[in-house]
């Protein structure tokens, strides 16, 4: 099970948005708790590098924290944020199994795609983030996350075994809202797989064309809230 | 547009600073400028910004996918000349 803290502060309205959240799910209320620390914390968040040090560090701002209320959409920066805190809840010896691209490729993806729409080849689109994968080499990996962000709406693109008999899956909660992206990320496998140096098995390479992928309805996560509550 | 070269020779007693070719790119459309190796990428950046007219913090630059921490340079980021910086937007949406 997952725990989820929340620091509140100084909220008027915390009760009111404390129900509304309880009422999503009835483990919820079964499994909220409410801790009233004498921890002081600064009256203005502070802006934060997470994490500090990393090449790919995200930088959150006070405007981005407030997109955590309820009945906001939640930015890139915070999904990528949370993807590096998770990074680092994986075991050291277990990191390089896996390859977590940000919230912006998937998003130059679509981009360069919709840009060459008449001229539409693989290797175009390709060619746009042929670097970022320059220190990795993605079909050593056993699974790889590509954060989906498309109309307002956030899922998530899992490929699995990359290097052996690949399998994509599409966690999205909303059923058939993110379609027609499935090409897209085959023809990207396709052109890193010949981009590393595999271009004698280019039958490999129209494997990836025809991978097929696999749509899941992820509807909620089970979790286990607790409630931080910080007064001064 | 290309920058860094403005106009007048300075003095030849005052160090040649190496300088790179940096393209940044939005949306198809692509500004070069010369630009200091070893200075902040970050100050291009704001530069960038207020003639594009755009809120700097609107935006995330990117060097090969990677987000450009604050305070380096091109040294530090490893560039040769003619790398790019992609401006992207920021994207929201629920789960």
């Amino acid at each position: 099970s997952v725990e989820l803290e929340f620091v509140v502060l100084d909220d008027l309205h915390w009760s009111e948005k404390q129900e509304n959240i309880k009422s999503l799910d009835l483990k919820y209320n079964a499994a909220w708790k409410t801790i009233i620390s004498e921890c002081s914390f600064k009256d203005s968040f502070e802006d934060i590098i997470y994490p500090d040090g990393d090449p790919d560090a995200v930088f959150l701002s006070k405007r981005d924290i407030e997109l955590l209320q309820p009945r906001t959409f939640i930015n890139d920066t915070i999904i990528d944020f949370y993807i590096k805190y998770l990074v680092t809840k994986i075991k050291p010896g277990e990191q390089h199994r896996f390859h977590f691209f940000n919230t912006f490729f998937f998003q130059k993806l679509v981009n360069v795609n919709r840009d060459l729409y008449r001229d539409c080849e693989g290797r175009d689109v390709f060619g746009c983030v042929r670097k970022w994968t320059r220190n990795v080499n993605i079909f050593e990996k056993d699974y790889i996350f590509i954060p989906v962000n498309f109309s307002l709406h956030w899922s998530l693109i899992v490929i699995c075994h990359p290097g052996e008999g690949p399998c994509i899956l599409h966690m999205d909660s909303i059923r058939g809202s993110h379609k027609g992206f499935e090409d897209l990320i085959r023809s990207y496998l396709s052109e890193e797989w010949k981009e590393r140096g595999n271009r004698h098995e280019e039958d490999i390479a129209t494997k990836f064309l025809n991978l097929d992928f696999i749509m899941l309805q992820v509807l909620l996560l089970s979790l286990t809230p607790s409630l931080l509550l910080f007064s001064r | 547009m290309v920058k860094g070269l403005s106009g007048r020779k300075k003095p030849a007693e005052e160090p040649v600073l190496p300088k790179v070719t940096i393209c940044i790119a939005q949306d198809g459309d692509e500004v070069y400028f010369r630009y200091v190796r070893n200075k902040k990428i970050q100050n291009l950046l704001t530069l960038y910004c207020k003639e594009k007219n755009i809120d700097y913090r609107s935006v995330e630059f990117l060097f090969n996918g990677k987000r450009i921490a604050t305070g380096r340079n091109a040294n530090q980021l490893g560039m040769v000349d003619g790398d790019q910086i992609d401006v992207m937007t920021h994207n929201i949406g629920g789960g």
